[in-house]
């Protein structure tokens, strides 16, 4: 990756992939985009040491769950609940209606609670495993970690997720609908 | 298969990468335990639903907008970077490289000798007799005669 005129369709390529990782994790549109804007900042700087495009989403990958964690310990440390910032992308996004949007649907609102419940480790995999459909070995390469700690972090979570929507009765009340 | 072996090989269970033995194994059990069958059930249903989250999807053009604003500032970075360093090291490089012919310029004519001598005194660098005997190794004792003596013609010389 020699030429830097092949960044601008790389940012292109995985701009939206690296936004809706980093959006999930920090659940917010701006913060969302400012990591964007970091991560490509850093692998343009990178840009002539990647050797494949599959390396260098491997690399955007690793650095937006870094810097969504970073953001997150900030946000934990300064204890501030921002707000969800839904209208700032409605400008941007002409595509997306508000009233297709499903979150506002109880039972998916629970899950979403529930997946921002998990710690950073969690969510971080969960997110790129159920989200990104990325396969462990990927999700491995680009938390550093091995597959079977990834794999089990995700069986991890996935029980979290379960016990605490059977607490609220959510499960159940599903099942019993089915 | 015991309920432990279920829940390992659930996972990838639920995403269809097990052998025809081990699946026909899991099957086997999850039909005949509720406490793995409820799991397999609920474990699936948080997968469904949880990928009914939306993302918002922005369009290609907010993204063009965005890599547009990120190379113009990566230019203006470029191109003022070497400015940059120059402008910060330039006062460094013009002290040191005056402070440098200040003490180590090495003077080759009684004249050179004589303004040298004079110049670090009048400036004050010259403090003592050691210093000045420190420059008096460059010159001929010819020269040194004729410098203090213009010196003490100058009255400058008293604290010798």
């Amino acid at each position: 990756m020699k030429e830097k005129e092949n960044f601008e369709e790389c940012y292109i390529k995985y701009a939206n992939k690296i936004y809706g990782v980093a959006y999930k994790m920090v659940n917010n549109h701006q913060d969302a985009v400012d990591i964007v804007q970091e991560v490509f900042l850093r692998a343009y700087k990178n840009w002539n040491n990647f050797k494949g495009l599959s390396q260098i989403s491997t690399y955007l990958y690793r650095i937006a769950v870094n810097l969504s964690y970073n953001f997150l310990k900030k946000r934990k440390r300064f204890k501030k609940i921002e707000n969800k910032d839904f209208e700032n992308w409605q400008k941007f996004s002409s595509n997306v209606k508000f009233e297709d949007c499903v979150r506002d649907e109880e039972l998916v609102d629970e899950i979403k609670k529930e997946i921002d419940n998990l710690t950073e480790k969690q969510k971080a995999i969960f997110i790129l495993k159920t989200f990104e459909e990325l396969k462990y070995e990927e999700i491995a390469n680009i938390l550093k970690k091995r597959v079977g700690t990834v794999k089990a972090t995700y069986f991890q979570s996935l029980q979290k997720i379960r016990e605490n929507l059977k607490k609220k009765g959510v499960i159940k009340n599903e099942l019993q609908k089915g | 298969m015991n309920c432990k072996k279920v829940k390992k090989f659930l996972i990838d269970y639920i995403e269809g990468k097990l052998s025809d033995k081990l699946l026909n194994e899991m099957e086997i059990h999850i039909e005949n335990c509720s406490d793995c069958k409820n799991l397999l059930n609920d474990f699936q249903f948080i997968i469904e639903n949880s990928k009914k989250i939306k993302t918002p999807e922005l369009m290609e053009d907010f993204w063009k907008e965005k890599v547009k604003f990120y190379k113009e500032k990566t230019i203006q970075v470029r191109n003022f970077r070497p400015v940059f360093i120059a402008v910060s090291l330039l006062p460094i490089l013009l002290f040191s490289s005056i402070l440098f012919f200040k003490l180590n310029f090495i003077p080759k004519s009684s004249e050179e000798k004589k303004s040298v001598v004079i110049s670090l005194f009048d400036e004050e660098l010259l403090f003592s007799e050691e210093e000045f005997i420190k420059y008096a190794d460059y010159i001929d004792e010819k020269d040194v005669e004729n410098i203090i003596d213009f010196i003490l013609d100058q009255s400058k010389f008293s604290h010798f």
